[in-house]
C-alpha cells in the first residue's frame, strides 16, 4: 500500500510502498513477464503498444502508475522500431496525458522511461511509466518559477549547444549539465503539453528522439543506460515549455556517474564534462544516425 | 498522413485495467540483418573484412576491441558478455553468427583460463542465443580434437592435450544446442593456420613461425586467405541449411615439414603414434564449394625462400 508523507524539512513529498520490495527481476531463466502469454502482464491478446496498471504501484488513488509495452516483442527497442511504431508510441503517451489528467488527484503527469538495468529497470522487455502524482513534484515546481514571466526555451541557442535541428524541434546540450552527456529534446514552438502538439510535431519529435538514442549506443558502444524524461506542464496549466530530457549514466570508458554525497545529500550536481565537449563529442554519432536514416527512409 | 490509432480496454484477472493500442499496421521489421564474427584473432579480422566486401552488414565481438574497416560495429569484450547480445537483439537482426573467439590466444598451461575462455565463455553465448531464439552458426574448432563419430582424419584419436579437450566439449554443446535448438551448424576444424607477419609467417596466436633445421613433424598447414575463404563459404552453406550440422576438415589437404616445438598444442604430440597430419578436403569441396589455393609444402617453402635470401 502507498502512502504518500512530506517533509517537514522542505515540505517535499515522498511515496512510500513497503511492498514494492517484491517486484519481479527479470534474470537469464525467467519468462517475461511482459510477452504475451498466458501467465503474462499483458494477457494474451494481439496489440501493438499496451498500457496498463503498475502491479506495484508508486501511486495509486490519488494518482496513478501506468506501465507502457512498446511492443509485443521481447527485444523491441524504442530507439529501434519503426518510425510508425515510434509515432504510435508518442500518441499513446498523449492519450494517457489526456485520460490520466481527467482523473481526480492528479497534479501532474510525468511520462520516463528507465532504460536498461544500471538505471533501474528491472524487466528486460522495454517499456516506459507514466506516473500521475498527486502533487507537483519538486523539481516541476522549482521549474515553474522560472517560466512565470519569461520562457527560458524560447530564447536563441548558440550553434555550440545545437546537436541538431529539424523544423520542429531541436536537440540542445543544456548549459547547466546534470549528467555528463545530457540532452534536451525541444520543441521550437512555445508548447506545454504533450497533448498540443500538432501531427507533424509528433512525426519529427519521435524521428529525432529515436536518432538521438541511436546516437547515444553508437557513441557509447552497447545500449545505453538512460533515464528519459518528459517535463511538461502540471494538469491545472502553468506557463511552461515542454522538453524531452535525456540522462545517461554512462560517461564513457566504461565509466558510470553516480549520484553520491553532493547530488544526494544536497540535490547539487557535479560533472565532469562541459556542454560543448558533448556536442562535439556526440555529434558526429549523431550525424551518422542521420545518415543512415536518409539512405533508409521510411 | 494522419495516422489512425485503435484503443481497446480491457480488465486484467486481479481487476487492474489495460489498454490495447494499434494503428492497424503489423509493425514491419526495419533491424539490419547482421551476421556476429567473434574472435580477438586473424582470423576473425579476415572473415569480418571478406563479410564487408561482399556488402554484408558485420557486427565483430573482438576482446581486444580492435577497430576493423570490415565492421560495421566492433563490441570490445567477451562473448559471455550477455549485454552484447542483448545489444545485438535489441539493434540488428542476427543472420548468423560466426564464432572464432575459440581459437583466440590462451596460454594452454593455464587450465582454468583454457576452460573459462573456451568452454565457460561459450557456455554463456549459447545460452543468450537460444534465449534468442538462435542463429545459424559456424564455428571454429581446431584439428586438434579428435575422437567424435564423424571427423574424418586417418586417425581416430582422443584429444592429447587439455586445450584439444575444451575444444572437444565446446564441439559437444555447439551440437547439442543446435539439435535442440534446430539450429544449422557447421563446424570447421582448421589445421594450422599461418598469415603473413613481417617477413615470416605467424599463427593465429600472433607467434611467429620460423624453419628450423631440426626434427620435424609432417602436419598440414594452410595460409589464413583459405581459411577465411573456407568460413565465408560454410556461412553461405548454412543458411542454405534447415536445421542440420556437418564437419569440414579445413587445412591444404597435403603435408609440410613443420620445425618440432611450433605447434605446442595444434596437434598430435608424443604418445600420438602419428606424426602425420593431413586435412580431408573431401567435404568441404563437395558440399563448400571450397577448396584451398595453396600446399602447406608451398607456404612454407616460400618461407623458407625468403629466410634463405636474407
Amino acid at each position: 500500500m502507498t502512502t504518500l508523507h512530506q517533509d517537514a524539512l522542505t515540505g517535499e513529498w515522498v511515496s512510500l510502498n513497503g511492498d514494492r520490495q517484491s517486484r519481479p527481476v527479470t534474470d537469464f531463466e525467467m519468462i517475461c513477464p511482459f510477452c504475451p502469454g498466458p501467465s503474462s502482464e499483458v494477457g494474451e491478446l494481439p496489440f501493438d503498444v499496451a498500457v496498463f496498471e503498475n502491479k506495484f504501484p508508486a501511486f495509486r488513488h490519488p494518482g496513478n502508475a501506468e506501465v507502457v509495452v512498446y511492443s509485443p516483442r521481447h527485444h523491441d527497442d524504442l530507439a529501434y522500431l519503426p518510425p510508425a511504431r515510434a509515432r504510435l508510441i508518442w500518441k499513446v503517451w498523449a492519450d494517457r496525458v489526456h485520460d490520466l489528467e481527467e482523473e481526480p488527484g492528479t497534479r501532474a503527469v510525468f511520462i520516463f522511461e528507465n532504460r536498461g538495468q544500471k538505471v533501474g529497470a528491472t524487466i528486460g522487455h522495454p517499456h516506459g511509466q507514466i506516473y500521475a502524482y498527486p502533487y507537483i513534484p519538486p523539481r516541476l515546481q522549482t521549474e515553474l518559477r522560472y517560466f512565470a514571466h519569461t520562457c527560458p526555451l524560447c530564447r536563441d541557442v548558440p550553434d555550440t549547444l545545437v546537436l541538431s535541428r529539424g523544423q520542429y524541434w531541436r536537440l540542445e546540450v543544456p548549459w547547466a549539465l546534470r549528467m555528463p552527456y545530457q540532452v534536451h529534446l525541444v520543441p521550437e514552438r512555445h508548447v506545454g503539453s504533450l497533448g498540443e502538439l500538432g501531427e507533424e510535431e509528433q512525426r519529427e519529435g519521435a524521428r529525432m528522439m529515436q536518432q538521438l538514442l541511436r546516437a547515444y549506443d553508437r557513441f557509447f558502444g552497447m545500449r545505453t543506460a538512460l533515464v528519459m524524461a518528459l517535463y511538461q506542464t502540471p494538469a491545472a496549466r502553468a506557463p511552461y515549455h515542454l522538453r524531452w530530457d535525456f540522462m545517461p549514466i554512462d560517461r564513457g570508458g566504461g565509466k558510470i556517474k553516480y549520484l553520491a554525497g553532493s547530488e544526494l545529500a544536497m540535490g547539487a550536481f557535479v560533472v565532469d564534462m562541459v556542454p560543448e565537449q558533448v556536442r562535439e563529442r556526440l555529434k558526429p554519432a549523431l550525424d551518422w544516425e542521420e545518415q543512415e536514416e536518409e539512405k533508409l527512409g521510411e | 498522413m494522419a495516422e489512425t490509432m485503435v484503443k481497446r480496454q480491457h480488465l486484467l484477472g486481479d481487476g487492474r485495467r489495460i489498454l490495447y493500442y494499434g494503428d492497424g499496421t503489423p509493425a514491419p521489421a526495419r533491424l539490419p540483418l547482421v551476421t556476429v564474427v567473434t574472435g580477438s584473432n586473424p582470423l576473425a579480422r579476415g572473415i569480418a573484412r571478406a563479410l564487408g566486401k561482399k556488402g554484408m552488414v558485420v557486427a565483430v565481438i573482438d576482446r581486444d576491441g580492435r577497430q576493423d574497416p570490415g565492421a560495421h560495429r566492433v563490441f570490445q569484450g567477451s562473448v559471455a558478455v550477455r549485454e552484447i547480445w542483448e545489444v545485438l537483439a535489441h539493434q540488428y537482426r542476427i543472420r548468423s553468427v560466426i564464432h572464432t573467439a575459440s581459437l583466440d590466444r590462451v596460454d594452454p598451461a593455464d587450465l582454468r583460463a583454457v576452460f573459462s575462455r573456451t568452454v565457460g565463455e561459450g557456455m554463456a553465448m549459447l545460452n543468450a542465443l537460444e534465449e534468442m531464439g538462435g542463429a545459424p552458426m559456424v564455428a571454429a574448432s581446431h584439428a586438434s580434437v579428435y575422437g567424435v563419430e564423424d571427423y574424418r582424419e586417418p586417425a581416430r584419436l582422443a584429444p592429447l592435450s587439455i586445450y584439444g579437450e575444451n575444444l572437444r566439449q565446446l564441439e559437444q554443446q555447439l551440437r547439442l544446442f543446435s539439435g535442440r535448438g534446430q539450429w544449422p551448424l557447421a563446424l570447421l576444424r582448421v589445421f594450422q593456420t599461418l598469415a603473413p607477419k613481417d617477413r615470416g609467417l605467424s599463427d593465429l596466436w600472433g607467434g611467429p613461425v620460423v624453419p628450423a633445421a631440426g626434427p620435424v613433424l609432417q602436419h598440414d598447414s594452410l595460409p589464413l586467405d583459405d581459411a577465411v575463404n573456407a568460413f565465408v563459404r560454410a556461412e553461405e552453406y548454412v543458411m542454405s541449411l534447415k536445421t542440420s550440422s556437418a564437419v569440414f576438415d579445413i587445412g591444404s589437404g597435403s603435408l609440410a615439414a613443420l620445425p618440432e616445438g611450433v605447434m605446442p598444442v595444434w596437434g598430435p604430440h608424443a604418445g600420438s603414434g602419428s606424426r602425420h597430419w593431413q586435412a580431408d578436403t573431401g567435404p568441404a569441396r563437395e558440399k563448400l564449394g571450397w577448396w584451398p589455393n595453396s600446399q602447406a609444402a608451398t607456404l612454407w617453402g616460400n618461407l623458407k625462400t625468403r629466410e634463405d635470401s636474407l
